[in-house]
């Protein structure tokens, strides 16, 4: 057991929820998720199943001490995360929130009577790229690469190899400035401004940023080489990936779809086949596990 | 004749004691208004570390004590400091019941002043910054109440404590002769 990391997570617990978790023997690698909901029993995904603790029932108390935890002590600090609905806490792990929202003007003001908490302990497979990087690697520089995926298996995971990679370089492909737009801070998950995630000594983070801005934002003020986003889904990231094209950056991107097929029949998507824009497609599934690479298509 | 000497002496010393142990008093009542008067300048600095730069709970409690007067204060905000940055899984009240506990011997406050500094610790930690920063103001009103109060009444304990202190001497000084 990797005592530090799971210290991580077990530090932000409180105290009866801690004792519970640290009695079971729990392995860092194989724990995925903690989930604390008011009045339930604790929850663990647990090396891709599931462990139901009857015997700890998360209390209105346990769920305030666990937020105090999770805020170290400073919950007025983090009302801008409140808002999106997480927090991300030392070591890159995210902490998700749910309870009743308090709407203003339209717009989501905070959540007040948090109620349900959901722990996704963050994971990096340092590797699992290595074949996707030299596939979307030409002799001078990185093809504009898709990475499509249905969710959980993997996308996020293998773009943050990827950029940590095409960061850092090997012995074949000198390393590259990567700008990374991190608009759910999943990819690089910054405490204080500090990615937890290793993304390469290349790489800049935009961390919270939305994807359209973020990408316009980098291409201006970093002259990165590569640009990395995750998700790219509305029409307006879809101009932006156009945006940074036409400035001689490359873009590495993912998005949610079964295969190239379903793609194209989405609407934002479906010009940018169509222009070519993406000489690289990896599709990802889990025939062998989350993760594997279903097919890589060159366009 | 070494007998009345002796005699004058001790009556000498006694005085002295008395006088000094007066003071002493006398010295605690005024020490316990420049307390609270440093208390509420660190709410001062909680509060606008919160309302407007939303630093994390160790950091303004670095900022309060690295500006505040009083050096007892400025070691338990800093213990406070120092043990909530630790981040050991405790929760802040209990980190404030400690750092108080720590350090309430060598503060000249009153046992009311105490439990009113016990019960602010109630509220860090866990409260949104509106809610967080109107505990504080809570908190600034009562001190402010305290420093007002313990003005208007301090030349007059200081007096009465040297005075007392004076005449318990005289006291003593006549049984002795």
């Amino acid at each position: 057991m990797d005592n530090h990391r799971i210290s991580e997570i077990t530090k932000v617990l409180p105290q009866n929820v801690r004792s519970t978790i640290l009695r079971q023997q729990i392995s860092y690698d194989r724990l995925e998720e903690v989930h604390l909901r008011t009045g339930m029993p604790l929850i663990l995904r647990y090396d891709n199943s599931e462990i139901l603790m009857e015997q700890c029932i998360v209390t209105p108390e346990d769920m305030r001490e666990a937020l105090e935890l999770i805020s170290n002590h400073s919950l007025y600090a983090y009302e801008d995360d409140i808002r999106q609905g997480f927090i991300t806490i030392p070591g890159g792990h995210r902490v998700g929130l749910a309870g009743k929202i308090v709407m203003q003007d339209g717009k989501i003001k905070t959540i007040k009577h948090i109620t349900f908490l959901n722990i996704r302990v963050a994971h990096q497979i340092r590797g699992c790229a290595a074949s996707v990087y030299s596939f979307i690697h030409n002799s001078t520089h990185i093809e504009n690469t898709l990475i499509i995926s249905p969710p959980g298996c993997g996308k996020t995971t293998m773009l943050r190899d990827l950029i940590r990679q095409i960061s850092n370089g090997n012995s074949y492909y000198e390393g590259q400035t990567v700008g990374v737009v991190d608009e759910r801070s999943e990819i690089a998950a910054c405490y204080n401004g500090r990615p937890q995630n290793d993304l390469g000594i290349r790489t800049d983070v935009l961390d919270c940023c939305p994807k359209a801005e973020g990408m316009v934002m980098l291409v201006r003020s970093m002259s990165p080489r590569v640009i990395a986003v995750d998700e790219i889904a509305t029409p307006d990231d879809v101009e932006a990936v156009r945006y940074v094209m036409n400035c001689g950056c490359s873009i590495i991107a993912t998005a949610h779809a079964y295969n190239a097929d379903e793609l194209r029949q989405k609407a934002q998507f479906e010009q940018l086949l169509a222009m070519n824009v993406f000489k690289r497609i990896v599709t990802l599934g889990r025939s062998s596990g989350a993760g594997s690479i279903e097919e890589e298509v060159v366009l | 004749m070494i007998h009345i000497f002796l005699k004058i002496c001790g009556m000498a010393l006694v005085m002295a004691s008395a006088v000094l142990t007066g003071r002493q008093i006398a010295s605690g009542y005024r020490k316990r208004l420049l307390e609270l008067d440093a208390l509420r300048r660190c709410m001062m600095i909680l509060d606008n570390e919160i309302a407007y730069s939303s630093s994390a709970l160790d950091e303004c409690f670095e900022a309060a004590s690295a500006r505040c007067i009083d050096k007892e204060i400025s070691e338990m905000f800093a213990d406070m400091s120092r043990l909530v940055s630790q981040a050991h899984g405790e929760r802040a009240s209990d980190i404030w019941d400690r750092c108080v506990n720590s350090h309430e011997g060598s503060l000249h406050l009153t046992d009311t002043d105490i439990a009113e500094l016990y019960n602010f610790g109630k509220s860090l930690g866990y409260l949104n910054a509106q809610m967080q920063t109107d505990s504080i103001r809570l908190y600034m009103s009562v001190l402010e109440t305290q420093i007002s109060d313990a003005a208007a009444r301090v030349d007059n304990q200081c007096r009465a404590a040297k005075t007392l202190s004076i005449a318990c001497g005289a006291f003593v000084c006549i049984i002795l002769i």
